[in-house]
C-alpha cells in the first residue's frame, strides 16, 4: 500500500444508487424476505396457501384454498413473529445509524455502546415490578429507561472537551454492557420468571414469543423513532463536521445531540424489550447502505431501517429452522453476519484514515 | 467397591458410545423392566371429556385424546405406559425413553424454549406438560386454536410419581388403567421403603447434577424432584442435612463438607465432566470419602430425575448400590 494509492482512494469517483432506485429495492427486497419468512416453518402452508390466507382476513374470499388450522397458524403465530421481526429490525437500524452520526464513529450501535444491556436490565425490572400498574408498555418503558441510563454513563464518561473519543465510547460501553448485561443476567437467574424468558432470550435475542399484542406495544416506539430521526438527517450531516462549523451553519449541536439520542434509545428500548438483545444490525444495516448509497443521514436513516427489517426477518428464518425442533437465538444468527462485517470496518477505517490509534 | 460401580458404569459406557439417538438397541438399562406393550388400546375418547385447572389457572377441557403431544420425558414415559404409545404424535427433545420407540416420534421443542408453531405442526388434540412448559406466550398460542394443554404442577418426593400417572391418565381419558399402574409403581416404591426402613447402615449421599454446560455443579436437596428418594433408598441426604434448600450451586469445599460416602449423578453430568477421570477429578470431589473410593453412580438423567413409572426400579437400583454388602 503506497502513499499514492491510500490517498487517491477517497478521490476516487463513487459510483452511488441514486435514492428512489434506492427505496425501491430496498422495499422489494424487505417484502421478499418477510413472504419468504411467511412461507417458511414447521407447519406446511403452501406460498399459495399463504395467499389465500392473507386475502381472506383482508375480506377478500376466493383466494386458494387453506385450512383454517392453517389460518390460526399463520395468522397468531408465523404473521406477528415476522412483523415483530421487521419492527425490531428497523428500530435497531435506524438507532444503529443515528448514534454514528450523533457519536461520528462508525462503530456505535446500541449494543456495543452498552444501551442495549441498559435497556435488557430496566425492562425485565419494569417487567417484574410494573406490568401489573403501567401494563404491557412496562417492558418498552423500563427498556427506555434502562438504555437512557446506561448510554447516559457511556456518554459522560466518553464526551472529552466537546468531543467523543473513540477508544473511551468503546471501551466504556464494553464495561456499561457487562455490569447492566451481567444484573439482567443474575435477575432472570435468580428470579426465575417465566414472564422473563430465559437468560439466553436476554443475552442473545429471540422473536419465539411474537404475538400481535408485543407487536402493537412495540410498534408505536420505533415509529416515533422511525419518523422524526430522518428529519434530522440534515443536521447530522452539518455536525459532521465539527461542532463548531455546524454550529455557525444554525445547528443547534447539544440538542441535537440529546434529540438524536433520546430517539436512538426509545427505538433501541423497545427492540429489546420485545427481542432481546439482536446484535450487530445496528451496524450492518448503516453501513450496508453507506457502501452503496454514501453517507447522507437522509437516506442511511431510513434505508438503514429497511436493511434492518430485512437483516432481522431473514435471521430469524435461519433460526428457527436451521436447528429445529431447538431453536438459535437470532442474535448469534446476526452476529455471524455481523462479526466479520465489524472486523472489515475496523481494517477500512485503518485504511482510509489510519485506525483509531 | 469395584462391584458397587458395575452397573453404573456400563450404563455411563453404553450412553457415550451409543450416542442419545440411535438407541443402539441394546437394553442401556439392566434394573429396569423393558416397557410394556399395549395389548388391547382402549377406545379413544372413552373417559372423556376431562376438564382440569392446573397451576396456571386455566380451565381446560380435554375432550379427544387421539393425538397427543407431551412435553416432558417422564409424561411421554408415562403416556406410553400407560398403552397409549401409538397416540404420542409429538414429543420435547427430553423424551428418551423408551430409548427407540421415543426416537421415532417427531421432536416439538425443549422446554422453556417452546415455540407454538412446532407444537402444532404434528396437529395435536392434546398437550400436556408441566409448569416448566414456557413461555407462557407459546402455551397461550396453543390453546388460541382450540388445542388444550394441560399443565401439571411439580411434583416431588415418593408419591409423585403415582399422582403424575393419575393425572396423566384422567386427562387422557383412561382413569382406571392409570390407577392400575399408579398402585402398581407404588407397590415397587414401598418395596423399597419397607426394605430401606431394616437397614442399619445407611451411607452419605449428595445427588450432583451440571448445568450450564458444566459451568455450574447443583446440589439436588429438598424441593427438588429428589426430595425423600435418597431417604427412601437407604441413604441419608447430605444436602437436607446441611440445611440446604433446593437445588444449589456446590462449591467445591461445600460438597467436600458434605462428606458423601456416594455421590450419585446423570449420565449427562458425567459426560459433561469427561467420564470417571474427568469426574473424580473435580475439586470438592476428589476430597470426598466418595472421591477417594470410587463410590459414583451414574444413572441415565430420564431414569433419575423424572419421578415417573421407572421410579420404583430407581430406588431399587440405588438400595442395591447403596448397600452393596445387602446383596445377595
Amino acid at each position: 500500500m503506497t502513499a499514492a494509492t491510500a490517498s487517491d482512494r477517497p478521490a476516487a469517483p463513487r459510483h452511488r444508487i441514486a435514492p428512489l432506485p434506492l427505496f425501491a429495492a430496498l422495499g422489494a427486497l424487505l417484502a421478499l424476505s418477510m413472504a419468504v419468512a411467511l412461507a417458511v416453518g414447521a407447519v406446511d402452508i403452501s406460498p399459495g396457501a399463504v395467499l389465500g390466507i392473507l386475502l381472506d382476513r383482508a375480506g377478500f374470499a376466493g383466494g386458494p384454498a387453506f385450512t383454517s388450522a392453517q389460518s390460526d397458524v399463520l395468522w397468531s403465530i408465523r404473521l406477528p413473529r415476522v412483523v415483530l421481526g421487521a419492527v425490531v429490525g428497523a428500530g435497531l437500524g435506524v438507532a444503529g445509524g443515528a448514534l454514528q452520526g450523533i457519536f461520528r464513529n462508525p462503530l456505535a450501535d446500541p449494543q456495543l455502546i452498552g444501551v442495549s444491556s441498559g435497556a435488557a436490565l430496566g425492562s425485565a425490572i419494569a417487567i417484574l415490578s410494573l406490568e401489573g400498574l403501567i401494563g404491557v408498555v412496562a417492558g418498552p418503558i423500563g427498556g427506555f429507561a434502562g438504555g437512557v441510563a446506561a448510554g447516559a454513563v457511556v456518554y459522560v464518561i466518553a464526551r472529552h472537551e466537546g468531543r467523543t473519543e473513540v477508544v473511551t465510547l468503546v471501551l466504556g460501553g464494553i464495561a456499561v454492557a457487562a455490569v447492566f448485561g451481567a444484573g439482567a443476567g443474575m435477575l432472570s437467574s435468580a428470579v426465575r420468571d417465566a414472564r422473563l424468558g430465559s437468560a439466553l432470550f436476554y443475552s442473545a435475542g429471540g422473536l419465539s414469543v411474537a404475538t400481535w399484542r408485543l407487536v402493537w406495544t412495540t410498534l408505536p416506539f420505533v415509529a416515533v423513532a422511525l419518523i422524526a430521526l430522518p428529519f434530522t438527517g440534515r443536521s447530522l450531516n452539518l455536525a459532521l463536521l465539527g461542532d463548531r462549523e455546524a454550529e455557525y451553519l444554525g445547528v443547534d449541536v447539544e440538542r441535537l445531540r440529546i434529540v438524536v439520542f433520546g430517539l436512538a434509545i426509545v427505538a433501541a428500548g423497545a427492540t429489546v424489550a420485545a427481542a432481546g438483545v439482536i446484535g450487530f444490525v445496528g451496524l450492518l444495516a448503516p453501513h450496508g447502505v453507506r457502501l452503496v448509497a454514501g453517507p447522507d443521514h437522509r437516506i442511511v436513516l431510513p434505508a438503514g431501517a429497511l436493511l434492518g427489517a430485512t437483516l432481522v426477518v431473514l435471521a430469524d428464518v435461519a433460526a428457527r429452522t436451521l436447528a429445529s425442533p431447538i431453536e438459535i437465538p437470532v442474535g448469534l444468527c446476526t452476529a455471524i453476519l455481523g462479526g466479520p462485517v465489524f472486523l472489515w470496518l475496523l481494517a477500512k477505517t485503518r485504511r482510509e484514515h489510519g485506525g483509531w490509534g | 467397591m469395584r462391584r458397587l460401580l458395575t452397573v453404573p458404569l456400563v450404563l455411563a459406557l453404553c450412553a457415550s458410545a451409543c450416542g442419545d439417538d440411535d438407541g443402539g438397541g441394546e437394553d442401556r438399562d439392566a434394573t429396569t423392566s423393558p416397557p410394556t406393550t399395549a395389548t388391547s388400546a382402549p377406545a379413544p375418547n372413552g373417559g372423556l371429556p376431562f376438564t382440569y385447572t392446573g397451576p396456571d389457572g386455566v380451565e381446560t377441557t380435554v375432550i379427544d385424546a387421539s393425538r397427543i403431544v407431551s412435553l416432558s420425558g417422564e409424561f411421554s414415559e408415562i403416556v406410553w405406559e400407560l398403552g397409549l404409545g401409538d397416540r404420542l404424535v409429538g414429543v420435547d427433545l427430553s423424551s428418551v425413553y423408551p430409548p427407540d420407540e421415543m426416537a421415532a416420534i417427531p421432536k416439538v421443542g425443549v422446554e422453556r424454549l417452546l415455540f407454538s408453531e412446532l407444537i402444532l405442526s404434528v396437529e395435536p388434540t392434546v398437550v400436556i406438560g408441566d409448569v416448566d412448559a414456557t413461555p407462557f406466550e407459546a402455551i397461550e398460542q396453543v390453546r388460541a386454536t382450540g388445542v388444550p394443554v394441560v399443565i401439571l404442577p411439580r411434583y416431588e418426593g415418593v408419591d409423585a410419581p403415582a399422582e403424575k400417572i393419575r393425572l396423566v391418565g384422567e386427562a387422557l381419558g383412561v382413569p382406571e388403567r392409570a390407577e392400575e399402574l399408579a398402585a402398581e409403581v407404588q407397590a415397587e416404591i414401598d418395596a423399597v421403603l419397607a426394605a430401606a426402613a431394616q437397614v442399619e447402615e445407611r451411607p452419605r449421599v449428595a445427588v450432583v447434577y451440571a448445568a450450564n454446560r458444566g459451568e455450574t455443579l447443583l446440589l439436588l436437596g429438598d424441593n427438588t424432584v429428589m426430595e425423600g428418594l435418597v431417604e427412601a433408598a437407604g441413604g441419608v441426604d447430605v444436602a437436607p442435612e446441611a440445611g440446604m434448600d433446593g437445588m444449589l450451586a456446590l462449591t467445591p469445599e461445600a460438597l467436600a463438607g458434605g462428606a458423601p460416602d456416594v455421590i450419585v449423578t446423570t449420565e449427562r453430568t458425567w459426560d459433561t465432566f469427561g467420564g470417571r477421570d474427568g469426574f473424580t477429578e473435580l475439586p470438592g470431589v476428589a476430597q470426598t470419602p466418595a472421591g477417594k473410593d470410587g463410590r459414583i453412580l451414574v444413572y441415565e438423567d430420564l431414569f433419575l430425575l423424572g419421578l415417573g413409572p421407572r421410579t420404583g426400579d430407581l430406588l431399587a437400583a440405588m438400595f442395591a448400590d447403596f448397600h452393596p454388602d445387602l446383596a445377595p
